[in-house]
């Protein structure tokens, strides 16, 4: 199984959103993807997904957990259906774990994993970069950045941290990349670091109110598959 | 400890026992598992151990030589919070008021949430 990390160092730009577009357009494609909210402190990914509980919450042959069913029907697993609005407040052992546990024991029948990992550069995300490397599994880093400086400098401290990793960066995405009140863009820092910058517009979603305000500049159809071939294709 | 006390939870331990062997039994492997409650006294004073078992539940005043698949210490607050229906087990996890020393908690901790359920019920009885 190959692990796809996404991941930013600033909060809010949109890492789960695109994190769960990705795993949804790629297993709309063909891929047998399945996606895991690392995010153990505030998850979220189950809002975009929709997923359905599996019945029995454990496959006893395989000593495995079952993951969930998402909407479209890739295997899913969060924290949230077993401390639902709860604020975990772990030590550093039961963190790790738990994260061990959510990585080696579901049953996740996929070729592809996506992660979404929480925002920082701290014991979550290292717990779970070293958890992979050490079973020597291949990884892939996608980061998330947003037009403006702090998501900008969150991104170049992921790359930083995949990079010290060792984990190769498939992609830079500029989430919101039209949004007219940011300007500040990271395609200058991308090029001159060769990285593959993937531009994500402000989108108008499903479950988005109508607002006149702000409906000339949604995109409705935008087209995923540029970004799940750059992370998935070889 | 009183021997009161040992009495009821042994006799709750028993009807919550009742309750979830049925379950256990339908799947062999999830049966061989055991589990063994520490419940911490205030003051630390002590402690008393609720032993989990396919053959059923012991309460015990001193630890049991065991390897348990799942290993959980509580204190009796919390663990008698959780009887009264005052704490959630899923929140009591969530703020690391149960701890767990044995690995793999989170795969095992189905085994808990079952017993902690069983003697909830059993005390509606």
């Amino acid at each position: 199984m190959i692990y796809i990390l996404v991941h930013s160092a600033k909060g809010g730009v949109g890492k789960t959103f695109i994190a769960c577009n990705l795993t949804k357009h790629a297993w709309k494609k063909g891929y047998n993807v399945a996606l895991l909210d690392l995010d153990i402190h505030n998850p979220c990914c189950h809002i975009y997904v929709k997923p359905q509980k599996p019945k029995e919450i454990e496959d006893i042959y395989s000593q495995k957990l079952n993951p969930y069913k998402a909407e479209d029907g890739f295997n899913f697993f969060s924290l949230i259906y077993h401390f639902p609005e709860y604020g975990i407040t772990w030590d550093e052992e039961m963190t790790a774990q738990a994260i061990d546990v959510m990585l080696n024991k579901i049953k996740w029948g996929a070729d592809f994993l996506v992660i979404d990992l929480p925002p920082g550069t701290d014991r979550v995300v290292q717990t779970a970069i070293r958890n992979i490397k050490e079973k020597g599994k291949r990884c892939k880093g996608v980061v998330v950045a947003a037009p403006n400086t702090g998501a900008i400098l969150g991104a170049k401290r992921a790359i930083d941290v995949l990079k010290t990793e060792g984990i190769e960066i498939a992609a830079v995405v500029e989430n919101l990349s039209d949004f007219p009140l940011f300007n500040e863009h990271i395609d200058d820092f991308c090029k001159q670091n060769g990285y593959k910058l993937i531009k994500v517009p402000c989108l108008k979603t499903d479950d988005m109110a109508s607002n006149p305000l702000i409906e000339g500049f949604l995109t409705r159809d935008y087209d995923w598959s540029e970004l799940v071939e750059v992370v998935f294709g070889e | 400890m009183s021997n009161k006390l040992l009495e009821l939870l042994k006799l709750l331990s028993e009807k919550a026992w009742e309750r979830i062997k049925d379950k256990l039994n339908e799947h062999p492997e999830y049966a061989k598992r055991t589990l063994l409650l520490k419940i911490k006294l205030a003051k630390g004073i002590g402690a008393f151990y609720l032993h989990v078992t396919p053959d059923g539940v012991k309460v015990l005043p001193t630890k049991p030589k065991t390897n348990a698949t799942l290993v959980v210490s509580m204190p009796y607050s919390v663990f008698s919070g959780i009887l009264k229906k005052q704490i959630d087990p899923d929140y009591a996890v969530s703020k690391g008021w149960i701890t767990f020393e044995t690995k793999d908690w989170f795969y095992h901790y189905t085994i808990l949430r079952e017993y902690l359920e069983g003697m909830i019920e059993a005390i509606g009885d």
